[in-house]
């Protein structure tokens, strides 16, 4: 198996008790330091784009009605007072979050409203996302759990107020904005946040 | 979308509207790429993998999501391609594996490479270990180079490597 691996096939691994397997892990991992840090091959670069370009249907959402969309499904839905803490988002991709809005997304209830402390934020699972919940009275405001630089889950640290990520120290406030003076790293996707009858509900996939 | 003062909240499609989708979501491929390779080792299964991930993901993405929304939705799916890869290798459920050995861990940065965390995994092993693993994994050599540098033969390498990555397995969560 590990012949295979440093000779760049691929993983073929027999299926052994949980030691054996987690073996198998780590020989991956270690197999994988040759390379630094690995990109795409440019062949394989041309296949994926021609998937992906292959995969898309005909006819590509407009910018307009992209926004409308993601418009028309928040409006009447969404607590008035978690889209007033949202920042400003930004203009051109690969510098901060902005709502998350995903197309085919639903309201998933993740918590009671009486669940939530108001001194530390909530950490809830809605469908394959992770979100921290931040509880002023009865507004709820989201953010996501993972960290944009890298997808590590960030910790609440009290004594700075902040969401911290533990691969590269990094913070983030409560809603969201990169709080690292000299190492701007892009903000916290929000979640959109409804609060009905006392049940918190966040949209998502 | 207006709240009740009548602030806009703005929310970022994507992509831009004067980019190619497509190149826009290859730039955020190459990271989970970076990702996937980081945990399985080797290019073609990497390929399978982002390829997986990249047409799972973005026909649900291009509309209506801010590029750290997307990164974050996109490394949740390789979390999940992987959780997917690793028990199919193995032929156990999904749930039997443990999370923190598939994805926890960080992935490669251009700052500290994996290279940098594996030699990290290994400084932490008793040294025959580490020797053994070094020769291995960073310096390429085979079993028998191994045995000629170490005066062992073959066989005990082998086992001696084995038992050299089920020590990594037990401390990589931790590095």
């Amino acid at each position: 198996m590990v012949d295979g691996l440093l000779g760049g096939r691929r993983l073929k691994a027999r299926v052994g008790d949980a030691a054996e397997r987690d073996a198998i892990m780590a020989a991956a991992e270690l197999a994988a330091a040759r390379e630094g840090y690995p990109r795409m091959s440019p062949a394989f670069r041309r296949r994926l784009a021609d998937a992906l370009r292959a995969g898309q249907s005909p006819r590509l959402l407009t910018r307009r009605t992209a926004l409308g969309a993601v418009a028309g499904l928040a409006a009447g839905a969404v607590g008035a007072a978690a889209l007033s803490r949202l920042p400003q988002a930004p203009a051109r991709p690969g510098v901060a979050g902005g709502v998350m809005a995903p197309a085919g997304g639903r309201w998933i209830v993740v918590a009671l409203l009486s669940q939530l402390s108001e001194t530390a934020p909530t950490q809830v699972v809605a469908g394959d996302q992770v979100a921290y919940l931040f509880r002023k009275g009865d507004q709820v405001t989201g953010v996501s759990a993972v960290c944009t630089h890298w997808p590590c889950a960030l910790n609440w640290q009290a004594a700075n107020s902040s969401l911290n990520c533990p691969c590269h120290n990094v913070n983030f406030t409560p809603e969201g904005r990169s709080a690292n003076p000299n190492y701007e790293v892009p903000a916290l996707p929000q979640f959109q946040v409804k609060v009905e009858d006392g049940r918190v509900s966040i949209f998502s996939l | 979308m207006r709240d009740e003062g009548g602030e806009r909240a703005d929310i970022v499609e994507f992509p831009a509207a004067d980019s190619d989708p497509v190149e826009v979501a290859l730039e955020e491929l190459e990271m989970v790429y970076a990702f996937i390779f980081s945990r399985v080792g080797n290019r073609p299964d990497a390929e399978d993998l982002t390829q997986q991930v990249a047409l799972k993901a973005f026909p649900r993405l291009r509309a209506g999501a801010g590029t750290a929304a997307i990164r974050a939705y996109l490394f949740a799916t390789a979390r999940s391609a992987l959780g997917g890869f690793w028990a199919a290798k193995f032929g156990i459920a999904q749930e039997e594996l443990r999370e923190e050995l598939v994805s926890a861990a960080p992935p490669p940065t251009h700052s500290e490479d994996a290279a940098d965390r594996a030699t990290r995994i290994l400084a932490r092993l008793p040294d025959n270990y580490r020797r053994v693993l070094e020769l291995r994994f960073l310096r390429g050599y085979s079993i028998k180079e191994v045995a000629a540098e170490l005066k062992a033969t073959p066989g005990s390498v082998k086992v001696m490597q084995l038992r050299a990555l089920r020590a990594a397995a037990k401390v990589r969560i931790d590095v």
